[in-house]
């Protein structure tokens, strides 16, 4: 208990970075070192964001966010998890798509929008579809790596066996607990970068609400403070994602060291 | 209880360079209830060994069977070497004793009962029942470990180096709850263990395994009256036993500079 941090200094250590950021901010827009028009003041700001809170509009476009991001992240997982289940206790079968999963790995999501559009369209299913092929194949390999044997992995599996287990059993006491770990960080990984590609399709795809749509409206109309004010909300909507991903993994995976 | 019989039992390694022969014909009979120790040096195949009856590896020759039962008829506890990472981290003491019964049907709130009331009855009521692995020392896994092998009454148990890195007290009370099983139950016992001392005061035969691929080299039948309590120890018997498994060992492995 010792070496715990006191809770004052842990929050303390984030709050000075915040301030240095806000001080940086405040002495760039002073100076005039960055155009006021490109980067407006500390007060025009904070008003523009809670102007933009006040909009009853803006929950909308954050839930339409939100569900489009997450909806892509379920999607993906409902094929990932179980598939990379496999692939990780069946290298045989793993050695067969390894390479073409590393191939479309590396061709980015957003490379894709435009045949996606072609494929299904501009409605919601090429966006769920961007999040999808962005999310699915990091999960995949996430949850083969964390079902792939390890020396203690093998050794909890082995007294598994000699006690009598089905592979069911091995499977539900085993296998998949201790691919959790390997499940949830790419599960924090893909839930970031779902809303990154969420905000670009609903930039470019044609989005009717959206985060992205705001911000794509507002620099249409040249209102830099509301741009930044929903970028700040989108931050915040991002890093509470994050958090809460964060809070359930170390639930999950309670066994781990912090 | 049950009677172990392994005919010209061999396994062989496939390495990607070249196939590495570990065991070479095996033949033991090891009747009902019989406590056997095997000794041999290090890597000359005794895990593997135990493995291969436990049936997590399959004998590249020759055959194990046990007394006419299927290997899913059969219960077998194992302690494994590495028992610290045998235990699900995720688990909590109670529940990782609980796995055998649960494996066989048996519920939730039924069996964590039960695993509480057997740590009891091996006196292992210092073990906090509700802590977690990364909570316990390894002392502490250890008892775990050979709880969860013995709650289910196994035919056959297999103990891999069960008192290896134990201190002296936590190694004399598994040493207790193994005898007194043994008393009650009469499971056929294999163990491993390289205390010659933990092998003569508890086993009925010694065995010696040796060489490259590994044979049964020497099996010492200990003579010594059940039940054993420590003073056996300072008996002119037990040490003329002794001074014999001494002996055989160093005709193989030489005498020690």
């Amino acid at each position: 208990m010792g070496n715990r941090p006191r809770p004052t200094r842990v929050l303390c250590r984030p709050l000075i970075a915040v301030s240095i950021m806000l001080f940086a901010w405040w002495l760039a827009n002073v100076t005039g070192y960055v155009n006021p028009l490109f980067l407006p003041s500390l007060p025009a700001l904070c008003a523009a964001v809670s102007g933009q809170l006040s909009t009853p509009g803006m929950y909308y476009d954050i839930v339409a966010t939100s569900y489009r991001a997450l909806a892509g992240l379920a999607l993906s997982a409902v094929i990932a998890i179980p598939l990379g289940m496999i692939f990780g206790r069946v290298p045989a079968l793993y050695d067969f798509v390894e390479l073409p999963v590393d191939f479309f790995r590396s061709v980015p999501s957003s490379s894709l929008f435009f045949l996606f559009i072609l494929i299904f369209g501009i409605g919601e299913v090429s966006k769920l579809a961007v999040v999808f092929y962005g999310c699915v194949l990091i999960l995949l390999v996430n949850t083969v790596y964390g079902a792939k044997a390890t020396k203690d992995k093998q050794d909890r599996i082995n007294m598994l066996r000699s006690f009598g287990a089905t592979p069911f059993q091995i499977y539900r006491l085993a296998v998949f607990r201790d691919a959790l770990p390997h499940v949830s960080a790419g599960f924090r990984v893909c839930a970031s970068l779902s809303f990154v590609l969420v905000v670009v399709t609903e930039m470019f795809l044609s989005a009717t609400a959206g985060l992205g749509r705001r911000i794509y409206d507002f620099y249409l109309a040249y209102r830099v403070p509301e741009m930044y004010a929903v970028i700040i909300i989108l931050g915040l909507l991002g890093f509470t994602v994050n958090r809460a991903f964060l809070a359930l993994e170390r639930r999950i995976c309670f066994w781990l060291p912090s | 209880m049950v009677e172990l019989i392994l005919r010209a039992v061999s396994k062989t390694f496939s390495a990607v360079s070249e196939a590495r022969p570990v065991l070479c014909d095996i033949d033991l009979l090891i009747p009902k209830g019989e406590v056997v120790a095997i000794r041999g040096d290090n890597g000359c195949g005794k895990t593997t060994l135990l493995n291969m009856i436990a049936g997590l590896e399959i004998p590249t020759a020759g055959t194990i069977a046990f007394d006419g039962l299927h290997h899913q008829q059969l219960r077998i506890g194992y302690v494994q070497q590495d028992y610290s990472s045998s235990l699900l981290p995720w688990y909590n003491v109670v529940d990782n004793v609980a796995i055998p019964l649960r494996l066989r049907g048996i519920g939730g709130a039924v069996s964590r009962n039960r695993a509480q009331e057997f740590l009891a009855a091996l006196g292992f009521r210092s073990l906090p029942p509700h802590a977690f692995p990364h909570e316990l020392s390894g002392g502490q896994k250890q008892k775990v470990a050979v709880a969860r092998a013995l709650i289910h009454d196994p035919h056959l148990l297999l103990l891999d180096e069960p008192f290896a890195n134990l201190d002296a007290h936590t190694g004399r009370d598994l040493e207790h709850v193994l005898s007194r099983t043994h008393e009650d139950k009469h499971p056929t016992i294999l163990y491993v263990s390289h205390e010659l001392d933990r092998c003569i005061m508890l086993a009925d035969r010694v065995l010696t395994i040796h060489g490259l691929p590994a044979r049964v080299v020497s099996d010492f039948k200990v003579t010594l009256p059940r039940p054993r309590c420590r003073d056996v120890m300072f008996s002119s018997q037990y040490a003329q036993m002794r001074a014999q498994v001494l002996a055989q060992e160093e005709t193989l492995y030489g005498k020690p500079t």
